[in-house]
């Protein structure tokens, strides 16, 4: 589980960089990235993957937010490379895979996994951005309004 | 904030923030952020009117009083590619503008200057190679898996090199480089890596291609009312994807992977 953790600290770095992310964004972005990712394996033996999905994308926007506040740089830059581990490109793939293989009903089955998690990604930046939105709106703090 | 600055060249003015919002836009920013830095750079006038509107494939400018006469330009947007750097950096001009860190010909050189790729050709190809390897440890791979993954990065990078010659449709180009992943994985597992497993690798290689982007970007704009920017970048994922499933389903098909 460490090597996988590794793994996803060093992707989302690999990936803020074909993204072209500033150069002193992109090791913040992996800690971004393997924060999520750590709390998806912890979270999806008990939940399951779509529900951890969700609790990853929380924290994923969570520190998105955060670094964004204190780097001053926009949200968007430390949040697209960070929740690059929970794309749910494998089970996409596997759905692919049992429709040409013949066996719809299993294709199906990921077919909707993979639209529950997309919309469980959605449905964690909603929470988070309008947690933060009303945050900001609460305390108008100078260097809170300023980024967004 | 309100302080009508005389002798301001506004027509500059609209086009440093047409420029800003331009380059923003083809870089794959939500459109109530590329709004959001039009209108900052556009209130710098002071003037009466001040509308920026911004949809995933076009924006418009209006700057208007009845001191002047009204100004609207209408940029199309065409190409959309993620680049975080760009939005970056413009964030960063657009709040020396209005902070008045810069003066407007300052801002508007500033924006002319920004680069498309910062990263040297070497450092991006290293990048993806590294991306799909190391995505397939974060899904668990053994080492033959990280090779062959990272093997399948340098097909990403081929065919964007071949994109670069002839630049093809996207949809095109995603639909090959995938079918390419999809065969050179198969082939690799049937002749060479007896134990790699196809779903993680091809998994972990298509990962460059996923909409992850066009879909963060469409919710926070759903979230932020900006329903025609939603639907515009959700249809741009669904094709995406398509694209993506079209081009391992015949990569599957032609080496029989699937059988």
């Amino acid at each position: 589980m460490i090597w996988q953790i590794i793994g996803a600290f060093m992707a989302t770095v690999a990936g803020s960089i074909y993204l072209e992310a500033p150069k002193n964004c992109i090791l913040r972005t992996g800690i971004i990235g393997a924060a999520g990712w750590a709390t998806y394996l912890l979270s999806s033996k008990i939940y399951g993957p779509v529900f951890s999905t969700y609790i990853a994308g929380l924290i994923i926007s969570t520190i998105s937010h955060i670094f964004s506040r204190l780097f001053k740089v926009p949200v968007t830059i430390f949040f697209i490379p960070g929740v690059f581990p929970i794309v749910p490109g494998l089970s996409m793939y596997r759905a692919v895979y049992f429709f040409i293989k013949g066996s719809s009903q299993v294709g199906q089955g990921f077919l909707e996994e993979t639209i529950k998690i997309s919309g469980m990604i959605a449905l964690s930046i909603f929470t988070i951005d309008t947690i933060f939105k009303t945050i900001g709106k609460i305390k108008k703090a100078s260097f809170l309004d300023e980024q967004d | 904030m309100i302080n009508k600055s005389k002798n301001m060249d506004y027509k500059k003015l609209v086009e440093t923030a047409a420029l800003a919002g331009k380059i923003m836009m083809e870089s794959n920013a939500e459109s109530y952020r590329v709004e959001d830095t039009m209108l900052r750079i556009l209130k710098v006038s002071g003037l009466e009117t001040t509308e920026a509107f911004a949809i995933a494939t076009a924006l418009v400018i209006t700057l208007d009083d009845p001191s002047i006469d009204a100004i609207t330009v209408v940029r199309r947007v065409t190409i959309r590619n993620t680049n975080l750097n760009n939005i970056s950096q413009v964030n960063t001009i657009c709040r020396n503008f209005t902070e008045s860190k810069y003066n407007l010909n300052q801002a508007y050189s500033a924006l002319k200057e920004i680069q498309d790729e910062r990263y040297k050709p070497f450092t991006r190809g290293l990048g993806i190679i590294l991306f799909t390897s190391f995505f397939a440890l974060l899904l668990g791979g053994n080492i033959n898996e990280i090779v062959v993954a990272g093997m399948n990065g340098l097909i990403l990078i081929f065919v964007n090199k071949i994109d670069k010659r002839i630049s093809m449709d996207g949809f095109i180009k995603n639909a090959l480089s995938s079918a390419f992943i999809a065969i050179i994985t198969v082939l690799l597992k049937n002749y060479v890596f007896k134990n790699i497993n196809i779903d993680v690798v091809t998994a972990s290689s298509i990962m460059p291609l996923l909409p992850g982007a066009a879909i963060t970007n469409a919710f926070r704009d759903l979230l932020h009312g900006d329903y025609m920017s939603f639907g515009a970048k959700a249809l741009e994922a669904v094709v995406v994807a398509l694209s993506i499933a079209l081009g391992v389903a015949i990569g599957l098909l032609l080496t029989g992977g699937a059988l």
